[in-house]
């Protein structure tokens, strides 16, 4: 492909993936002092997260539950985060070693 | 569409797609539009079309960034009758393209080609069947990696955590020889024969099968099953993936001689097992075992939950007593698609 004038010019298209456009609405502050505990499945997760679980509570953070992923690799359908999106403290899926 | 600087060498362009991000750390044909456009008219696709959208991430994957991607790899456009059922495949939910991408596992997309389009298309089968260099399994194999970096990544916002990786993650293809003694591979899968089909497994590096003295077999069957359910092997607690065998010709004259290929998985899945308590002892089971795993405690575990996880291909050089285990991904499921029906067909997922 070429422009006009002295000198050529040739145009690369770019592989990657472009933003869809709108706002993506991001809480990076919790509302409540409170943890919900997702466990990710992934190797040991439920045990550091038992572990992480019982140390915010000796901080005085309220421990709203550990749930569990259904797949570990997968993610999780729109109801489902849906639900979670409902928590107004943390939010910690995790974790692996 | 990004601008090339005027009067650019072409170690430059190179240099600079390789700074962009746009690339797996080897050099990349540069995506000149013109070459993107006629790999796109090969494709039968249009360049702002979507072919998929990531509404976690707010990402949009439009055909010409697979075109720009398969251009960059070194494919020509008379490999769009792959290119084109291969990208779908990469790019479905159920393959679940980031996980691949991000997981410690640093698994490869292991592609595979069965059935006439192999002749059809020059793939090589022979020597070196898994590290050929040749331009069409090359660089159909490196489209894939590319895709996975590229688009896996969500183009650069996360990372690639695999621990380790493997030599596959720059191009990862066995095409399967059309000198087969047993049904082609996908045939596994319920497709006819005849057809043409491309399989795409999330997969670990192949595990060499040395076995020269074997005089029958039950021995070289037995020296693959027990290489494949070696104690490190991922799969031992989850069960899920797969593995594919892959025979070279010396050994597939021995064990064809005695055993169809189904008679050939059982007799593996029967044996590539270990005692599940040194599973247990060694590590490989956690303390807190989670009922859905079925662990029990007194007998063996085998490394997949159904012998139908194990699938067989042929291909590799005459010469050598040689086979190759590929362990698939712990839960990642094996798609396969007809180039000629465009029917798809996968895996069972593994049960959670």
């Amino acid at each position: 492909m070429s422009v006009e004038g002295s000198e050529s010019c040739q145009l690369l298209v770019s592989p990657l993936p472009v933003p869809i456009p709108g706002p993506l609405p991001v809480s990076v502050v919790a509302r409540e002092r409170s943890v919900l505990l997702v466990d990710s499945r992934k190797p040991n997760a439920r045990r550091i997260l038992v572990r992480v679980g019982e140390l915010l509570q000796a901080e005085g953070v309220a421990l709203r539950g550990l749930e569990a992923k259904l797949q570990p690799v997968a993610g999780e359908d729109s109801a489902r985060l849906a639900a979670w999106n409902q928590h107004r403290g943390l939010l910690l899926l995790g974790v692996f070693d | 569409m990004v601008a090339c600087r005027s009067q650019m060498g072409i170690d430059q362009v190179i240099s600079d797609c390789l700074e962009r991000g746009w690339a797996d750390g080897l050099p990349v044909v540069p995506p000149y539009a013109e070459l993107v456009d006629a790999m796109l008219a090969a494709l039968g696709w249009t360049a702002s079309a979507t072919l998929a959208r990531d509404e976690d991430l707010r990402l949009e994957i439009r055909c010409e960034h697979l075109a720009s991607l398969a251009v960059m790899a070194g494919c020509l456009p008379s490999y769009a009758r792959i290119l084109r059922p291969l990208s779908e495949m990469l790019l479905a939910p159920t393959f679940g393209l980031r996980g691949v991408a991000t997981t410690t596992g640093g698994v490869g997309i292991f592609v595979l080609v069965s059935g006439p389009v192999v002749t059809e298309l020059g793939f090589h089968t022979g020597a070196n069947a898994l590290g050929t260099p040749v331009r069409v399994n090359a660089s159909i194999g490196r489209f894939a990696q590319l895709v996975r970096h590229i688009c896996g990544r969500a183009g650069g916002l996360l990372e690639e955590f695999g621990t380790l990786g493997h030599p596959g993650r720059l191009s990862y293809l066995l095409a399967e020889s059309s000198e087969r003694v047993w049904p082609p591979f996908h045939t596994q899968f319920g497709f006819a024969a005849e057809e043409s089909c491309v399989a795409i497994m999330a997969a670990e590096g192949p595990n060499s099968i040395n076995n020269h003295y074997a005089e029958t077999a039950e021995q070289v069957l037995e020296t693959i099953a027990l290489g494949l359910a070696h104690a490190g092997t991922t799969n031992y607690y989850y069960q899920g993936g797969g593995y594919v065998i892959v025979v070279a010709p010396e050994h597939l004259d021995l064990i064809a001689a005695r055993f169809d290929r189904t008679a050939a998985r059982d007799f593996i899945y029967e044996r590539a097992r270990m005692p599940t308590r040194e599973l247990a002892r060694l590590g490989r089971i956690p303390r807190q075992i989670d009922p859905a795993r079925c662990v029990d405690l007194d007998a063996s575990r085998s490394p997949v939950a159904r012998a139908n996880q194990l699938l067989f291909a042929q291909a590799g050089g005459s010469a050598g007593k040689f086979s190759a285990v590929i362990p698939g991904w712990v839960t990642n499921v094996t798609h396969v698609k007809s180039l000629d029906s465009g029917r798809l067909e996968t895996s069972q997922p593994a049960a959670f």
